[in-house]
């Protein structure tokens, strides 16, 4: 395989820049009002159809406020995507991943270490989605990446099991963090940067980029596998606000 | 007064900015003539409040304000929803039905809600009357009626806005030329503030 980052360096977007649709929200919200068409679900979540796509919302943590937020996009008129919508967590590394300083050096350390991450990212780089991918989703005035599934059938029909949502959750949650603190968790990437006093200088100088982090404030818990995801959350808030120390 | 309207324009509810063209003003309301309706636009603050008046079939007229093209592709899935009564006039459009909007010291105004189409892309309120565009009746009937399908277009954008939850990040165009814009976002705000002074969760439907 090759793992240089002219295999990952660009990833699919599915364009609704020209419909009148919201932005996507983040994965996890702890705030939430369901909106558009509503249908209930008798477990506490809802289903709320949009126009442009479909906004699934389930509270599976008893006690709690915050809600696990998917969608389900149209490709085409076979194809969906469930997709957990990041943000912009992934920006920061993705701009070195794909940058022609480190691009290849850092990509063959994804592609090492983070073998599934990699995966999406070349599964992104057609226009046809056969398997998991991390992609852009492009709405008015925001670009914003999704860890997503394809989904065959029409949109209002598809069925998705707990299981697949789940984990779509956690991954989502793993890419997020690992993201936002790649240069504690990818194995050599201080090296293939230049050293900790180089790296150092260059997160501090780079820090201005995460102005965004206050969207991951909602970043939490979920799911059939509670602890491990409360975990995820729990270390998801501790990075938000590390980032925004950082930034003070 | 001379035509100064185009026969196709249908001015959107909100007039953010002052239209330079000439107006006769009458009862509070500017009116400004084209060659086979007139406009009404009713000041309130800085904004103005706009509807038209055309003929619209056989010794058929009608009174509209237009809530824009924003609610375009909402119609189909709005069909296929039930009734919610948190959105009555989304509701009437969908059943049509008309709803009745009252007025301050004026009988209500019976409101029919048209769907945006391919051949008319934009959702108006609309209050039809048997008669001529300049018939006395019609003029002083009007009038007041215009009242009613302005405030119905607004009450249109607020139900939008809880429609579509978070609005979408696009700008709208003021005024001829397109050049000078303003966030969709705030153009709801203001409609909830026009709806909040307009008397607010005034509209009852009837059948």
């Amino acid at each position: 395989m090759n793992a240089g980052r002219r295999a990952i360096e660009h990833p699919m977007v599915l364009d609704l820049s020209a419909l009148p649709a919201p932005p996507l929200k983040v994965l996890l919200q702890q705030t939430y009002r369901p909106a558009g068409i509503v249908q209930r679900q008798p477990d506490g979540g809802s289903v709320c159809h949009f126009p442009w796509y479909n906004e699934l919302a389930s509270r599976i943590v008893p006690d709690s406020d915050t809600v696990a937020v998917l969608y389900v996009l149209p490709v085409d008129d076979e194809t969906n995507l469930l997709a957990a919508c990041i943000g912009d967590a992934f920006d920061v590394f993705f701009r070195y991943l794909s940058g022609a300083d480190y691009g290849d050096g850092i990509a063959a350390l994804v592609a090492q270490h983070w073998p599934d991450v990699y995966r999406m990212l070349v599964e992104s780089q057609g226009t046809a989605v056969r398997s998991r991918v991390l992609c852009h989703v492009r709405t008015a005035s925001r670009l914003q990446w999704v860890v997503a599934d394809p989904l065959r059938g029409p949109r209002r029909n598809t069925e998705i099991s707990n299981e697949q949502a789940t984990d779509l959750v956690i991954t989502a949650l793993r890419i997020t963090l690992d993201a936002l603190q790649f240069h504690l968790r990818l194995p050599g990437v201080i090296q293939v940067l230049g050293g900790p006093d180089r790296l150092s200088r260059r997160l501090t100088a780079l820090s201005g980029l995460f102005g965004n982090a206050a969207d991951l404030g909602g970043l939490f818990q979920d799911g059939l596998q509670v602890e491990e995801l409360r975990e995820l959350a729990k270390t998801a808030v501790e990075v938000v606000e590390g980032l925004r120390a950082l930034e003070d | 007064m001379p035509a100064v309207l185009d026969d196709e324009e249908i001015p959107f509810v909100i007039g953010f900015v002052d239209d330079p063209r000439r107006a006769v003003e009458v009862g509070g309301a500017q009116y400004r003539r084209g060659q086979t309706g007139y406009s009404i636009s009713w000041p309130i603050g800085e904004l103005w409040l706009r509807a038209r008046a055309m003929t619209v079939g056989p010794g058929q007229v009608a009174v509209i304000a237009s809530a824009g093209p924003i609610l375009n592709d909402w119609w189909s899935l709005l069909r296929s929803a039930p009734q919610d009564p948190t959105r009555p006039l989304l509701s009437a459009g969908v059943a049509r039905r008309s709803v009745d909007v009252p007025l301050p010291s004026m009988p209500a105004v019976p409101v029919m809600v048209v769907p945006a189409s391919d051949d008319f892309p934009q959702t108006v309120a609309m209050c039809t009357h048997p008669g001529g565009i300049a018939d006395d009746e019609t003029l002083t009937l009007f009038h007041w009626a215009s009242l009613g399908v302005v405030k119905a277009a607004v009450r249109l954008l607020v139900e939008y806005r809880e429609l579509v939850g978070e609005p979408p990040e696009v700008d709208v165009g003021l005024g001829e030329g397109g050049t000078v814009t303003i966030p969709l976002a705030d153009v709801l705000a203001t409609a909830a503030e026009i709806t909040a002074a307009l008397d607010p969760g005034s509209a009852s439907s009837s059948t």
